[in-house]
């Protein structure tokens, strides 16, 4: 890996972490708290999304709560399939970078639901655990609703940091887009 | 005795740790986390961080136990109810939930001794001394230290796009739109930083792939190495016990 | 005495751009070198080039020769203008910080010991060695930084505009540590825009232009005179206050800054906002655009009171341009970035283009309008960036620090940008910059304990030189 993409890797971690301020002060329903993952996968390639998930969540495991470790299968798959999806033209326009946001949200919602279920009894305090709740008021299995709540979420948050992410993209100078291969808009 | 503890290496701290983390898991309930629970609030109370692993077990084990009692005994009853205030309760799922709960809180708090206990650079010299490339000692290094500095850029940005007229408040989509400017350019910044990041680990001579050694030692003496090559070994066997049963 | 550095260079290029051409030079033990020029002038290239960087994170090819004279690993130490990106992180402490490239040379703990403590030395900064340096501040910083680089041991030291973010005093300390480091035998290649230190500093002076070398010489020969600060002919100034604001009592960080502060800034005026560091001028700036909440007084524009506004209605009246430009852009083009404001504050799509161009023709940035603003160099970007407040039209406006690192031409844009405004409304410019204050600006006041006091910029016996005198 070249020592530009490893520079990036904390810094996008650093988001990660940061960009709560702005998700509050906008009141969004979302916590695109992998959206740096997101980023560095599209910019650098699957290897470099998954550090940065991976180190996110170690970071997180040290500064706020150990958890956060248990979640760690959950960012591998966010900066795979991100990074397969930047290689094959996922984050070229905002269109497809919702589709992209769909499909890490589907696939890392599904990821988190036996983790939550191994570990929280398949509901965990917040909203998606009242999702999961008002799911299971519905009659439906436990899998299921864990299943439901998780993917709702996470694919509304993955899409919105999906959608963003190829905004940014297109703003990043054309110096640096290059030395992360990007193609680059015609002027 | 307890200065010693203090003192140990972050490692054997980490090993023992993941140690308690699977016995558990391992050791049914409620023996199990019971007796784990109670060694990493004894380690705890040791070491001076008896009060703050307290909060953080609680934190997440609370909550938990809350959601999952209202879900298995009030909303979707599991078992046998009874009425109260005209609601079917199952007051036979609050034990299942309070073990997951309790285990929760056992997973948290031993591996929340080893976090509080060591201040995180410590445990990352640790590594370093038993061979973490340097790529991997950066990577954890880097990002602990980088997020103030990206904490403190996102509420400058904040502040600039506000002086500039961008409003905060009102409906969704305006909110939505205001996503843009607001995440831009503190993305924009953190990549374009990338750059010069690499040049100044250029600058101090850097080799991702190499070894480096350290001015500050964190002891390890050959004691604690034994201990711990008995604390994995440990580990191990009740995974392999575990699966086994 | 044989050459620490000996560079004969054809070409250096970016890909199919060729940053640099032509350049011969030769460094001895124990000078300082400067190297200067209009931005893009290819100064960074070639610092980068002599420290031996190329090719690595920054990909460009030398076509020529670069000979270091001594085989020492690395070839150089080296220094640039962000205090905070050359910080690793690998160190918790400064003196860890210090230690970080020793400890990449897997030298024993002993050898790295020996080189951290003369380092920090040798930078003044043993005194910060425990200090945490996410709490320094930036001269601190820097200071560390240097030490960093010191720590390598290397026969040649090349710094990148060290003290374009610095105030005049940490940037007189800088330079006196590079002149006592040269005075050991060390080579010092320094790149700068600050005139001032070049001239106290340095042996000789490299001037580039367009990528090429223009001229080579003791920096008094080489560098422009000095320009007589004259205040410009200007109309008298009518005596009513545009920005007012009155009994400020504000905080920060449980100390109080502004102490029934009482500041007036009349019409068709730009005032200057001087103080030592910690003074509260950005504080003041900040209560006046609401990002800091004000204990008591009253703040008014146009005799309206504004300090019941939120910060994006009071940007109606009153816009601030923020010492970092990449804080706030975020657009594919100059021109987009330049109209966000005005759309932010109603205008419709059009409109705001329409006075987009106005205010970069104004300005004199007409040229950029297509530029992606991410492309330009930091100075650059802080032009964008005050053309982008002007844009709204605020009856006041005020930069902090806007001529920070800028060169000459930089200079002549910001200085049309005050007179333009000037002649809308009012300016405040908090600066260290006393000569470009003179210049520009027809009125001072200085903060002292919290409180605001006016000063005469033309009275020879309050200010001289560089200094302020209280």
């Amino acid at each position: 890996m070249s020592t530009i993409a490893l520079a990036l890797i904390p810094r996008a971690v650093a988001l990660n972490l940061a960009i709560g301020a702005i998700v509050a002060a906008l009141k969004l329903p979302v916590y695109l708290d992998s959206i740096g993952t997101i980023l560095v996968a599209a910019l650098a390639g699957p290897v470099a999304g998954i550090l940065t998930g991976v180190t996110s969540n170690l970071v997180l495991g040290m500064l706020s709560s150990p958890i956060f470790i248990a979640f760690i299968p959950v960012t591998v798959v966010i900066g795979t399939v991100a990074g397969v999806a930047s290689r094959v033209g996922g984050f070229r326009s905002v269109p497809r970078a919702l589709a992209s946001g769909l499909v890490i949200g589907l696939l890392a919602g599904a990821t988190s639901v036996p983790i939550v279920l191994a570990l929280f009894g398949g509901v965990t305090a917040g909203g998606t655990g009242i999702i999961t709740i008002a799911l299971r008021a519905l009659e439906l299995p436990l899998e299921s609703a864990a299943f439901i709540a998780s993917m709702a979420v996470d694919v509304l948050d993955k899409m919105l940091s999906c959608a963003i992410v190829a905004a940014v993209l297109v703003r990043l100078p054309r110096r640096i887009g290059a030395r992360f291969g990007l193609p680059q808009a015609a002027a | 005795m307890i200065e010693r503890l203090r003192r140990i290496n972050p490692l054997t701290a980490l090993a023992t740790a993941v140690l308690l983390v699977c016995a558990t898991y391992v050791v049914p309930a409620p023996i199990g986390p019971a007796l784990t629970l109670g060694i990493g609030v004894v380690l705890s109370s040791l070491t001076g961080v008896g009060r703050r692993v307290a909060i953080l077990a609680i934190a997440v084990a609370l909550p938990t136990w809350l959601f999952l009692a209202v879900m298995n005994a009030v909303v979707a009853p599991e078992g046998d109810t009874i009425r109260v205030a005209g609601i079917a309760v199952a007051p036979a799922a609050l034990v299942p939930a309070a073990w997951i709960a309790l285990r929760l809180g056992a997973a948290v708090a031993a591996l929340g001794w080893v976090v509080m206990m060591t201040p995180p650079l410590r445990l990352v010299h640790a590594l370093a001394q038993r061979g973490l490339p340097a790529w991997s000692q950066y990577l954890l290094a880097a990002s602990l230290a980088a997020v103030p500095e990206a904490r403190r850029r996102a509420r400058e940005v904040l502040d600039a796009q506000r002086c500039r007229g961008l409003a905060v408040g009102g409906g969704p989509l305006g909110r939505l739109r205001a996503a843009i400017p607001l995440a831009g350019p503190l993305m924009v910044s953190l990549v374009t930083d990338a750059e010069r990041h690499a040049i100044a680990l250029d600058a101090r001579a850097f080799e991702p792939r190499g070894k480096r050694t350290s001015l500050v030692p964190v002891p390890d003496p050959k004691g604690e190495r034994i201990l711990r090559t008995a604390l994995w070994a440990l580990t191990v066997a009740l995974v392999v016990w575990g699966f086994v049963r | 005495m044989s050459a620490v550095l000996s560079v004969d260079l054809k070409r250096v290029r970016y890909g199919d751009r060729v940053a640099l051409r032509d350049v011969a030079l030769e460094m001895t033990p124990g000078e300082i070198l400067g190297v200067t020029g209009p931005v893009g002038s290819g100064k960074t290239t070639l610092a980068l080039a002599c420290a031996g960087l190329l090719g690595r994170s920054v990909p460009a090819r030398i076509e020529g020769v670069m000979h270091h004279g001594s085989p020492a690993r690395p070839v150089a130490g080296y220094v640039f203008d962000d205090p905070a990106a050359q910080l690793t992180g690998l160190g918790g402490t400064v003196e860890e910080e210090v230690a970080v490239g020793p400890e990449n040379l897997t030298l024993p703990r002993e050898a790295i010991r020996g080189r951290v403590d003369r380092a920090l030395t040798a930078a003044d900064a043993a005194h910060l060695a425990h200090r945490v340096p996410d709490e320094l501040s930036g001269g601190e910083r820097q200071r560390v930084a240097l030490a960093c680089a010191l720590a390598l041991e290397a026969p040649l030291l090349v710094l990148d505009e060290p003290t374009a973010q610095l105030d005049p005093d940490a940037t007189h300390r800088f330079g006196e540590r590079l002149r006592a480091l040269a005075g050991a035998g060390t080579s010092v290649m320094l790149v700068s825009q600050d005139a001032e230190l070049l001239r106290t500093v340095t042996t000789r002076v490299l001037v580039l232009d367009g990528g090429v070398p223009a001229k080579l010489g003791r920096a008094s020969d080489v560098l422009p005179a000095d320009v007589e600060t004259r205040p410009t002919e200007r109309p008298p100034v009518p005596r009513e206050p545009l920005l007012r604001a009155e009994g400020i009592v504000a905080s920060y960080a449980d100390r109080t800054v502004l102490d029934d502060l009482t500041i007036d800034v009349p019409r068709g005026s730009a005032v200057a906002l001087l103080g030592e560091n910690g003074a509260g001028k950005t504080t003041l700036a900040r209560a006046i655009m609401g990002l800091v909440p004000v204990r008591r007084g009253e703040i008014s524009v146009n005799g309206r009171r504004i300090d019941h506004l939120p910060v994006h209605e009071r940007a109606h009246q009153v816009g601030m341009v923020f010492q970092d430009a990449s804080r706030q852009l975020f657009s594919r083009t100059v021109l987009e970035e330049v109209a966000f404001g005005p759309r932010a504050l109603g205008a419709s799509h059009r409109q705001a283009l329409v006075r987009a161009r106005e205010v970069l023709g104004a300005v004199g940035l007409a040229e950029l309008e297509r530029v992606h603003p991410g492309d330009l160099a930091p100075q650059r970007q802080r032009l964008v960036a005050i053309a982008a407040a002007m844009a709204s039209s605020p009856p006041v406006l005020i930069l902090d620090e806007p001529t920070a690192g800028q060169d000459p031409e930089g200079k002549r844009c910001i200085a049309a940008a005050i007179s333009t405004q000037r002649a809308r409304g009012c300016a405040l410019v908090i600066t260290h910059d006393l000569a470009f204050a003179r210049q520009v600006c027809d009125g001072a006041v200085l903060l002292s304990n919290g409180q605001a006091a006016s000063r005469v910029l033309h009275s020879a016996g309050v200010l001289h030189g560089g200094t302020l005198a209280m």
